[in-house]
């Protein structure tokens, strides 16, 4: 911009090199943008994606403003047991009487909590013990590593079990044995994506630069595994939310009476409400499919707009 | 003569004794460096010369203790104005890194964080050694970008190392090392991987800041038009061991060591007293595990004699500053290298 002005003194007292490296200046205005830009300009031409976003956050939006979207208490028992839909019970309502559309709205507020909650402990927890893990090296990456795998060997399903029968279901239980049970797939991705990573030269150019391990660490190699670790997030919370629907409806996840798409799907264990009273359990299910199938699209399309490749 | 001379009664910078290093591999231990030493006064240029697997990228790599996780200084000594790296703690040697030494490295491409701006990556480089902060370390940041000749440093300054350029991105490599003022680079191969024409910008552009820094460099490099373009003085490394140092004119004008004189004879020249074939040093540097017995070079040397494959030799002076890592050159009895001549008149 400044080529075809005078130049100022600083810049003559600059010899050819100075402006040898004009042309080269000159590309890289155009392709100058921010690498966060690229990415969503990539997600934003992903259509499923973006519809899967859209659903997503207008779910999100609707567990926000639960209370304002339901005409009945959750909890209130009505004299008709097993209604089918009406004015009145929109949803119908269920087999103690309590109405289905607002048990349906207040229950996206448990999926969602479980599927966000569970995601945001098991990847900083796992995001921080890969980072370590592969930045250190040795025998502790050794001994967390043989950790993961001892977690990934276990059947969940049994500790759940186990802990729900210790401590009681709660949604708290559900959330931590979920997290606790997540995070080594998390700590393992995080972990080889740094061990390719740190051998790149700005590692060796930072060391060289006197930045501390932790500074290369959580400032250098974290958001370049930020990518996957995103992904898999996603991904995890359609995970979570499906995991807490599994639970719920073997009973071993939140108790009733607190509303989750997952217990009021358990109503569909008897024969009778499967084939005559499907507004017993079509909304929940539909509101589970939708929403992990939402999810699962914004991370497919996460995982196409990070990929350089593309 | 002029670049000697005018350096040789500034201080003593960096000196090196009795290095040795080695490596922890899977097949037991290997000393890819074995006993250098070798000395950098304040403002010269030094180019460490060999093949690759000479030595001479872990020679510049352990003067600031970045070897790794498998290898470390086995012996010796990396003195900075009299204090000692290879016993510093490392909390002590992080200050001493991008403030007192500064290192460049081969590949331009990956020096550089690709999720950050060239600016905040200089910024922190700046923040880290200086007291400066806020808007005095972004001004600061867009100053060095101008000095490494980035025509638009305010521009450049919010750019992501993937739209420069090779050449740009090794400037903004250099103005990182040199954010600091540090009183001595170390550049590893820093033109190798950059188109010939970039490559004489970057070499000039670093002989300009060495001018008005100050500072030492000590260059390592396979290239020999390379170290004539930027020596004072040269070291030629073969097999973790240092075989010949002199002044850049005596390498060039009279090289004493085999290894050196096989070298400068597999360059291409313009001389007409060199017609024919490009000659080679035939076979390859030795593996570090399978050393040859006596002196390292001997399998490969056109005037090896029968004491060349016992005892290995001593680097020792033929007269002045020049060093030499050969008996048999030292006795005189070797035929001396073309342009040889030249120098003796």
């Amino acid at each position: 911009m400044k080529r075809g002005g005078p130049l100022n003194a600083t810049e003559l007292s600059w010899p050819s090199p100075a402006n040898n490296a004009d042309p080269d200046a000159e590309v890289v205005q155009e392709s100058a943008e921010s690498y966060f830009k690229q990415v969503s300009a990539r997600f934003a031409r992903n259509k499923p994606a973006v519809i899967g976003l859209a659903i997503t956050l207008f779910l999100i939006l609707v567990a926000l403003l639960a209370p304002l979207l339901i005409p009945h208490s959750p909890y209130a028992v009505t004299a008709f047991f097993s209604a089918p839909p009406s004015g009145e019970h929109w949803l119908g309502t269920d087999q103690v009487g309590r109405d289905v559309w607002s048990r349906l709205i207040m229950a996206s507020r448990v999926s969602l909590l479980v599927g966000f909650s569970t995601v945001a402990i098991y990847v900083s927890l796992g995001t921080l013990i890969g980072l370590v893990s592969a930045y250190v090296g040795g025998w502790l990456d050794m001994i967390v590593m043989r950790i993961t795998d001892m977690f990934m060997a276990f059947p969940f399903l049994m500790v759940i079990l186990v802990v729900v029968s210790a401590l009681g279901a709660s949604l708290q239980t559900i959330i931590c044995v979920l997290a606790l049970f997540s995070w080594p797939t998390v700590a393992r991705l995080v972990r080889s994506s740094v061990l390719s990573l740190k051998q790149l030269d700005y590692v060796k150019a930072g060391r060289a630069l006197g930045l501390s391990a932790p500074r290369i660490v959580f400032r250098h190699l974290l958001p370049n595994a930020m990518g996957p670790i995103i992904v898999n997030a996603t991904f995890g919370i359609a995970n979570a939310i499906l995991s807490e629907a599994g639970l719920s409806f073997l009973g071993m996840g939140v108790p009733p009476p607190t509303a989750s798409w997952g217990n009021m799907l358990s109503d569909a264990q008897s024969l009778t409400v499967l084939t005559d009273q499907p507004w017993l359990w079509v909304p929940a299910g539909s509101m589970l499919l939708i929403t992990v199938l939402a999810i699962n699209f914004v991370g497919d399309g996460l995982r196409d707009a990070l990929d350089p490749k593309e | 003569m002029s670049r000697i001379q005018e350096r040789t009664d500034d201080g003593l910078l960096l000196e090196v004794e009795g290095l040795s290093v080695s490596f922890q591999t899977r097949n037991g231990e290997v000393v890819p460096v074995d006993g250098i030493s070798l000395a950098v006064q304040a403002g010269e240029t030094v180019c460490i010369v060999g093949e690759s697997g000479s030595g001479k990228s872990v020679t510049s790599l352990s003067i600031l203790r970045l070897l790794g996780d498998n290898g470390r200084i086995r012996e010796g000594d990396v003195r900075l104005k009299g204090e000692n790296l290879a016993s510093l703690s490392e909390e002590r040697l992080r200050r001493i890194r991008g403030k007192e030494i500064s290192m460049i490295f081969q590949e331009p491409m990956t020096s550089l964080n690709p999720v950050f701006p060239i600016g905040s990556q200089l910024v922190e480089a700046i923040k880290l050694h200086t007291d400066l902060r806020g808007r005095a370390a972004k001004s600061r940041a867009v100053e060095v970008l101008r000095d490494v000749g980035i025509a638009r440093p305010e521009a450049v300054y919010n750019d992501y190392p993937h739209a420069l350029s090779g050449g740009m991105r090794q400037r903004v490599v250099i103005a990182m090392a040199l954010a600091c003022q540090p009183s001595l680079l170390i550049a590893d191969e820093p033109t190798t991987a950059l188109d010939v024409t970039i490559q004489a910008q970057i070499l000039e552009l670093l002989k300009q800041l060495q001018e008005r820094n100050g500072m030492a460099i000590l260059l390592i490099t396979h290239d020999l038009g390379v170290v004539a373009e930027m020596a004072d003085r040269v070291i030629v490394m073969y097999a973790g061991q240092i075989v010949e140092e002199a002044d850049v004119y005596s390498i060039f004008e009279n090289p004493r060591h085999p290894y050196t004189q096989g070298l400068l004879r597999s360059l291409p020249s313009t001389l007409a007293d060199h017609p024919g074939r490009l000659e080679a040093i035939p076979g390859s540097v030795p593996s570090l595990r399978h050393l040859p017995a006596g002196c390292r070079f001997h399998p490969r040397c056109p005037h090896a004699e029968e004491a060349c494959k016992r005892g290995e030799p001593e680097l020792e002076s033929i007269g002045g500053s020049h060093k030499v890592r050969c008996p048999v050159a030292f006795r005189g009895n070797l035929p001396l290298a073309a342009g040889a001549e030249e120098a003796e008149r």
